[in-house]
């Protein structure tokens, strides 16, 4: 085996071990925010507060 | 063989620029996560809160309490609660635009201007924990609580590092 056929095996080696690193993080595939809030969705507690607001007011007795 | 060198040397290139958007969408996952147990946290307890402050807003009111000067004294009571549903909406939207940025930067491999963007998140996730407190909220998940801390910025300082042409 000559130097330059060692040195091509190494760096083939080095190619498939770096595409295997490159391959394994793809960012895209994490959970995002998007999945975690409901885009356009109003938060709960927004309309929990809208209720019991209107709740004390409508039981108000003067 | 200088093929091959140049393929491994992108490579690794590649492979930081992933680890640096690695970290900036954990970073945003985890906050977005924190944002999502406050509102949660929140919800849980509002019912009590407002009746807490719908005790106090009738003692604040004189007799007789119109609905009027109720709605006044109510709505002052319920201020703290206001603004942490105000906050928790401004994280909100600043994730998503924050969101936004990142799928640019992963999907053309060009990184935005996000420095304005970065500002503008930990300024309204960070002050959370407080709006909760301030709020009257008994229960915060520590979850929550993290959002206070510097973990919130690690996500900016590496785009930061990355925009300047550092290794993250």
């Amino acid at each position: 085996m000559t130097l330059a056929e060692i040195i091509l095996k190494f760096l083939l080696k080095a190619f498939n071990v770096a595409k295997e690193a490159y391959d394994k993080k793809d960012p895209s595939k994490l959970r995002k925010v998007t999945d975690v809030f409901k885009d356009g969705d109003p938060f709960e507690v927004e309309l929990t507060l809208a209720e019991e607001r209107a709740k004390a007011l409508a039981e108000h007795k003067p | 063989m200088k093929g091959t060198l140049l393929i491994v040397v992108l490579l690794l290139a590649g492979c930081a620029e992933r680890d640096a958007q690695i970290a900036v969408q954990t970073a945003l996952t985890v906050s977005a996560e924190g944002v999502a147990t406050a509102a949660e946290a929140l919800n849980e307890e509002t019912p009590g809160l407002v009746k807490t402050a719908t005790v106090a807003a009738e003692d604040a009111c004189p007799d007789p309490c119109s609905l009027g000067d109720f709605a006044t004294h109510l709505d002052e009571k319920l201020l703290p609660l206001s603004n942490a549903v105000k906050g928790l909406k401004l994280a909100k939207s600043s994730l998503l635009i924050a969101q936004g940025a990142q799928d640019t930067w992963v999907a053309s491999g060009e990184l935005p201007d996000t420095a304005p963007l970065c500002k503008g998140i930990a300024e309204a996730v960070t002050p959370i924990p407080q709006l909760l407190t301030d709020a009257g909220v008994k229960n915060i998940p520590e979850q929550v609580s993290r959002l206070a801390g510097p973990a919130v910025n690690i996500g900016c300082d590496m785009i930061a590092r990355w925009s300047k042409g550092g290794t993250p």
